[in-house]
């Protein structure tokens, strides 16, 4: 995926929001859809 | 799934490129007959690269070294560019604002400050035609 631990950190913790391409090769990673992995804040 | 925005560059490339700044820098106020002077802004820019270089593994360092680079930092980056670009430009308005009450021509500063402008004008447009 090539992104760095601090970023996976950041997304874990909420800080940051992946781009799409990253959000699908996680969810790709997990063999799930984006959908289970994250959770769209519609307050945002 | 490709998702960093491009290669990291080696820790070493930064930090050299900031004390290469060092020659020219004493060159030119050593031709302008301050070779004093040119010491220390070459001593300055010389620091300034050795302590990229040896700073230590914090990510802002390696953020500034150019050896971190994925999409948030490659955004941060952005940010920080940003805020750099807005801090100078108030910084020369306020050294234009000046010069003129000063009862100067101001011509450096608003040179500038059109410079600024006009790169930011062509950035946009450029960006947004291949956007």
């Amino acid at each position: 995926m090539q992104v760095s631990r601090q970023t996976i950190n950041a997304i874990e913790t909420e800080r940051y929001t992946p781009s799409l391409p990253l959000a699908l090769a996680l969810a790709r990673y997990f063999q799930t859809t984006v959908e289970e992995v994250f959770h769209a804040d519609e307050s945002r | 799934m490709q998702t960093s925005p491009g290669k990291p560059v080696p820790s070493w490339v930064v930090p050299t490129l900031v004390a290469a700044v060092a020659l020219p820098t004493f060159l030119a106020f050593w031709v302008g007959g301050q070779p004093e002077l040119g010491a220390l802004w070459a001593g300055v820019s010389v620091v300034f690269g050795l302590a990229l270089a040896v700073g230590g593994r914090s990510e802002t360092l390696r953020m500034l070294r150019g050896n971190e680079d994925d999409e948030r930092t490659m955004l941060l980056e952005y940010k920080a560019t940003t805020a750099t670009g807005i801090v100078l430009i108030v910084a020369l308005l306020g050294l234009f604002l000046a010069s003129g009450i000063r009862g100067e021509n101001g011509l450096v500063y608003g040179a500038l400050l059109l410079l600024g402008e006009a790169t930011h004008l062509v950035a946009l447009a450029v960006l947004n035609r291949k956007s």
